[in-house]
């Protein structure tokens, strides 16, 4: 129960009344979502095949596409998100203050977090708590490819649930990687980093978290429909054949990139216009140019792969042929639109994941960030480069439009803005005084993984070595070094580093080592043998392993143990804090940046006045540092918070 | 009903964060508007292109049948339509612009915007494809990519109504009063819907 | 190689003298780790380079020695720097002072760029030979076979002979030049002979080519398929026999062809 602080006005604490807490929330999303789908469903299916007396068709592509349309457009009828439009276009008056705070959940205690609350905060933590269930549920999916794989023969799964496993455990992992920083960290520190009081569309922000959780169930429905074949990368013509598992996926990918276009818009307009004053473009922290560069490429790249599910469920519903050689189509098209968004994609998940690093190493090492223009010309060039790689991926498709040498050309050039990156972030560190912490810990191992997953994409970026690697475990081995093994460790550096501002305890810093440790080696190891595997000429998505395959198979799912352990050491140690974990204090590092000359938790509006700001955050080593970079003192938390 | 008195701060605030300067809304509506174009175009872009390679690769000869081209009129009806919406709603702006608030003019822009969606539909029924039965791939890939583009600009045509419909709305109510900014931002999405529309067009002219 | 500057000092000397030899030591660490990683790679390459029996697959197993050579100063640089760092800068408590401020010198820039830059060409060029080496076109004695994927399997046929091989066995005379014409019945999948090293896509509606090999060694090898495609990937594979000229002239004739 939430009790508001007294203050020279006096307070009521304000009592909601249950019904009113609940409608509109998630709960009447879902009530009303899931009436929506029946109805829609079972008219598109009489509609489409002749009324039958008995059972709806429920394998009807057309029946598939319009349940998951009715799902979504009644969910948020029930969670109250068309109120807004409503008001904006036919209410008599502007939405007064106290609305707006009504809506950003103010006196709502944990209510908050179930309803279309705009407060980026409360956002921020909804999109933290979904990103970690779907890695979960992405983990298991990798705990059983490796368990399968363990041994030569198909063990446990056949070869269609074994390919739908690789495929969510796929998709599952790439949507968690490209949000897991710009959601959680992005929503919620990112305003408070530049001196604003909440995002540029407090809205849209609840809107992009939300169409997130809509495609949750989407997804997951893929299980009862009898999974989909095509691994993440979803191609076509396969993607036109099987069941309707199909068009689960399709669709999530559709809701998907709805969501992540939402917030890129919202993320761009509000590093453009809510900076706060003093806070130019070059004492910008590097975390949110990081940010930024990664929703704009998002937002650029992303309606490609739009476009290919519109084709791909055109296909399957209305029986086109985008996809069907005899008809006049061909699966290169859907391979060109899918790598133009994929690649820049992989920079989506690499870029604030970086950037973080670079926040941390200046913090740890109590340094400033060795070129701070540097980095950001690093970032800047990688974001550039990114959108002229993507036909390494067709390099053996066969397609002449995938001409090899300038795309080969291309894909060796992003090595030298990476390659930059990994000056500043080493420059960062040496001779600093480094404080070893468990997010530290996380950028040391970033920077050594990052090392062989840059390195490994030198051979797959060679046209001619990548004739006998393409399709391979070596390719496995080397995205998972480098999405993995570096940039989740990034996302595991900003969890452990914002967690005490976020949620206002403190994680145990032996289990974080602990996790860390066994998350390193677990994964090296895995990964490690995987690499000689697809040297030797294992192939991806094998159901069942060769024969002289297996040793390496074994060694790798036997170090997967140990990234299991640290999974569950990782979930151990936040269920524990949660629970009786000790108070965090408001600066927990000592760092520089905004977020942390706010109290926790953090206030509604998050700061008593708007800060002026005079310098970078990364000026460590000058004796008037203390008082430089924030004009305004910081604010005494004078209003409580709820909840 | 429950009550809560405003304290102090948030009376010092109020001012302040809900009443954000006139510079800081005017570009954060026109940034929204730009953003979104900027991803609508990526969108036509890649339709654009996927068709344009479709053609050029003519997958086993078989990419088009002359027969498939549609009939030039209702497309062209489509774009004149859109292209009278247009200027109405640049009336309507130019009157915003000197102060008053020609209501006629937007709403008839509206009007017209609905109207180019049932031409779409009008468009899309007179393409006359033929289906053949379910089981079979229905329509050639010249045909996919047809029915792709009209799909997506009867949505297009009908979020701009969508927009219309709020702006005349908002306008009715006199909330534009002091916001004629929110003008000039939906005015951005709105040409843009013509521009593409008619693009979008040519585009099936001449492929 | 890259010098970090001479710190300016706020408040508080820093005793100057140590300062270089941590660079030093650092660069002589990097200098003895490179060489000893490169002698080890060398030493180990060849019992986990893939086997190869054609001319472009030896060219690729060079090429991954030779670009591992150039990564692993690389690697160790990043790695050296990372690792003394954290063994020697460390601070055992929450830390109480700020570390020196550093930049980096324009020379330091200029350099980092300048070496990334020319180990960049360096790349390219050799990928690019490379590239040049696989587009020479066929001769006449070049042998093509037509292989055509569906799910889940692969047939092969030799227009040459008009015989299409049984058990769908890829079968291949030793010394003979060989390219790929291949395409696909249904769904994407990937041809891929990792001995001879040629990979190519099978496409519905296309057919792509592969570049001339010549396989200069008798054995066994494989055909997998590297495109997932659908419920039986895993089990797409074919036996490739690669045998002596008569004994291939032999399995010709007993398909009903003519050598």
């Amino acid at each position: 129960m939430s009790v508001a602080a007294t203050t020279d006005v006096g307070v009521h604490v304000k009592r909601r009344g249950f019904f009113q807490l609940l409608f509109p929330s998630v709960f009447s999303g879902i009530i009303l979502g899931v009436i929506g789908a029946a109805v829609c469903g079972i008219i598109v299916s009489h509609i489409v095949s002749p009324p039958t007396p008995d059972v709806i068709d429920y394998t009807n592509d057309s029946t598939a596409v319009a349940v998951y349309a009715g799902w979504t457009i009644f969910f948020f009828i029930g969670i109250g998100a068309f109120n807004g439009i409503i008001k904006w276009g036919f209410g008599r008056k502007e939405p007064t203050l106290a609305e707006e705070q009504d809506l950003a959940g103010k006196d709502q205690g944990f209510w908050r977090y179930f309803r279309y609350t705009t407060d980026h905060k409360v956002v921020g933590m909804q999109y933290l708590a979904t990103v970690l269930f779907t890695f979960l549920l992405g983990s298991l999916g990798a705990f059983s490819i490796r368990l399968e794989q363990s041994q030569p023969g198909a063990l446990f799964f056949t070869p269609s649930t074994y390919n739908t496993i690789v495929g969510m455990h796929g998709i599952l992992m790439i949507a968690s990687t490209i949000i897991m920083v710009s959601g959680p960290f992005g929503n919620f520190i990112l305003p408070i980093m530049i001196g604003a009081r909440d995002m540029a569309f407090p809205r849209l922000n609840a809107l992009s978290y939300w169409l997130l959780f809509t495609a949750l169930p989407v997804f997951l429905s893929t299980l009862f429909l009898g999974g989909f074949q095509t691994g993440w990368t979803g191609y076509a013509p396969l993607a036109d054949q099987g069941g309707p598992g199909q068009d689960a996926y399709a669709f999530t990918i559709i809701l998907f990139a709805l969501s992540t276009t939402i917030a890129a818009v919202n993320i761009v307009t509000t590093v453009l216009i809510l900076r706060t004053k003093g806070m130019t473009w070059g004492r910008l922290p590097v975390f949110v140019w990081g940010v930024l560069l990664s929703v704009v490429l998002g937002l650029t790249a992303f309606p490609a792969f739009f476009t290919s599910q519109i084709m791909v469920l055109m296909d399957r519903v209305f029986q086109t042929s985008f996809f069907i050689g005899t008809m006049g189509g061909s699966n290169w098209v859907y391979e060109h639109l899918f790598w133009f968004m994929g690649h820049p994609e992989v920079y989506v998940i690499a870029l604030p994941s970086l950037a973080i690093a670079a926040e941390i190493a200046s913090v740890f090492a109590r340094k400033p960030l060795f070129g701070y223009r540097l980095m950001v010309s690093g970032l800047v060039g990688i974001t550039v480069l990114s959108f002229i790689v993507w036909g390494h991926h067709l390099y053996t498709s066969g397609s002449e439009a995938a001409i090899g040498g300038p795309f080969m050309l291309d894909t060796e050039l992003i090595s030298i803005p990476t390659g930059v990156v990994f000056l500043v972030l080493v420059g960062t560190l040496w001779r600093g005084k480094i404080w070893v912490t468990v997010p530290l810990l996380f950028v040391v191992g970033l920077l050594v993984n990052f090392v062989i997953g840059g390195i490994t994409g030198l051979y797959l970026a060679d046209v001619p070595t990548d004739e006998i690697l393409h399709g391979g475990m070596f390719v496995v081995a080397h995205f998972h070094f480098t999405l993995v093994g570096s940039m989740v460790f990034g996302f595991m550096a900003g969890f452990y580093y914002w967690f005490p501002k976020m949620v206002g305890k403190r994680l145990d810093p032996f289990l974080g080592k602990l996790h860390f440790w066994l998350f390193e080696i677990g994964f090296v190891g895995t990964f490690s043998a995987l690499f000689y595997a697809g040297l030797e000429g294992e192939a991806r998505w094998q159901a069942s392993v060769p024969p002289e395959y297996a040793v390496p198979n074994l060694i790798a799912s036997l170090f997967a143990i140990l990234i299991a352990a640290s999974v569950f050491t990782l979930i151990y140690n936040v269920v524990m804090t949660l629970v009786r974990g000790e108070k965090a204090e408001a600066n927990e590092w000592g760092a520089k940046t905004l977020e942390w000359t706010v109290p926790t938790p953090v206030p509604l509006e998050n700061f008593e006045e708007l800060p002026v700001i005079t310098s970078d955050p990364y000026n460590y080593g000058e004796p008037e540092a203390e008082e430089a970079t924030v004009g305004a003192a910081p604010a005494k938390a004078e209003l409580q918070t709820e909840g | 009903m429950s009550e809560t008195a405003i304290t102090a701060t948030e009376h010092a605030h109020e001012g302040e964060s809900h009443a954000l300067p006139l510079h800081t809304r005017v570009s954060r509506a026109r940034a929204i508007v730009i953003l979104l174009i900027i991803s609508d175009v990526m969108m036509v872009a890649s339709i654009m292109a996927a068709g344009g390679y479709l053609n050029a690769i003519n997958t086993a000869n078989a990419f088009k049948v002359s027969t498939d081209q549609p009939a030039f009129p209702p497309g062209l009806i489509v774009a004149i339509v859109l292209v009278l919406s247009g200027l109405c709603y640049f009336w309507w702006e130019r009157s915003v612009r000197a102060g008053g608030n020609q209501q006629a003019a937007v709403v008839l822009a509206m009007l017209l915007m609905l109207g180019a969606f049932g031409c779409e539909i009008w468009y899309w029924l007179a393409l006359n494809y033929t289906t053949a039965p379910l089981s079979a791939p229905a329509y050639d890939t010249y045909q996919s990519i047809v029915l792709l583009v009209t799909g997506f600009s009867t949505v297009h045509l009908f979020l701009a109504a969508v927009v219309g419909v709020l702006m005349t709305g908002r306008s009715a109510n006199g909330r534009l009063k002091g916001q004629e900014y929110l003008v000039q931002a939906a005015g951005y999405w709105w040409y843009y819907t013509v521009l593409s529309g008619v693009l979008i067009w040519l585009f099936t002219v001449i492929l | 190689m890259s010098e970090a500057t001479v710190p300016e000092t706020a408040g508080g000397a820093s005793p100057a003298r140590t300062e270089p030899h941590h660079l030093r030591r650092a660069v002589l660490l990097w200098i003895v780790l490179s060489i000893l990683g490169i002698a080890i790679w060398l030493v180990v390459a060849q019992f986990i380079l893939p086997t190869e029996i054609t001319d472009a697959g030896a060219f690729d197993n060079l090429t991954i020695v030779v670009f591992t050579v150039l990564a692993i100063p690389v690697a160790m640089f990043v790695w050296v720097f990372l690792g003394y760092s954290l063994f020697v800068f460390r601070t055992r408590e929450r830390p109480t002072q700020d570390g020196i401020r550093m930049q980096p010198r324009l020379g330091v820039q200029v350099g980092w760029l300048g070496v990334t830059s020319i180990l960049c060409l360096f790349l390219v060029i050799w990928g690019m030979f490379g590239l040049y080496q696989e587009t020479s076109a066929a001769s006449n004695d070049t042998l093509i076979v037509q292989v055509t994927g569906q799910q889940w399997l692969w047939t092969f046929y030799y227009p040459k002979y008009q015989i299409s091989s049984a058990g769908q066995v890829l079968e291949l005379p030793v010394n003979q030049p060989v390219q790929f014409e291949v395409t696909s019945k249904d769904v994407l999948h990937g041809f891929s002979i990792q001995a001879l090293g040629v990979r190519v896509d099978a496409n519905p509606g296309q057919t792509t080519t592969t570049q001339v090999v010549t396989p200069t060694a008798v054995g066994d090898y494989q055909v997998v398929c590297v495109e997932l495609c659908g419920l039986y990937h895993t089990f797409m594979w074919s036996a490739v026999r690669v045998v002596s000229q008569t004994d291939f002239n032999a399995w010709i004739q007993s398909l009903g062809g003519q050598p």
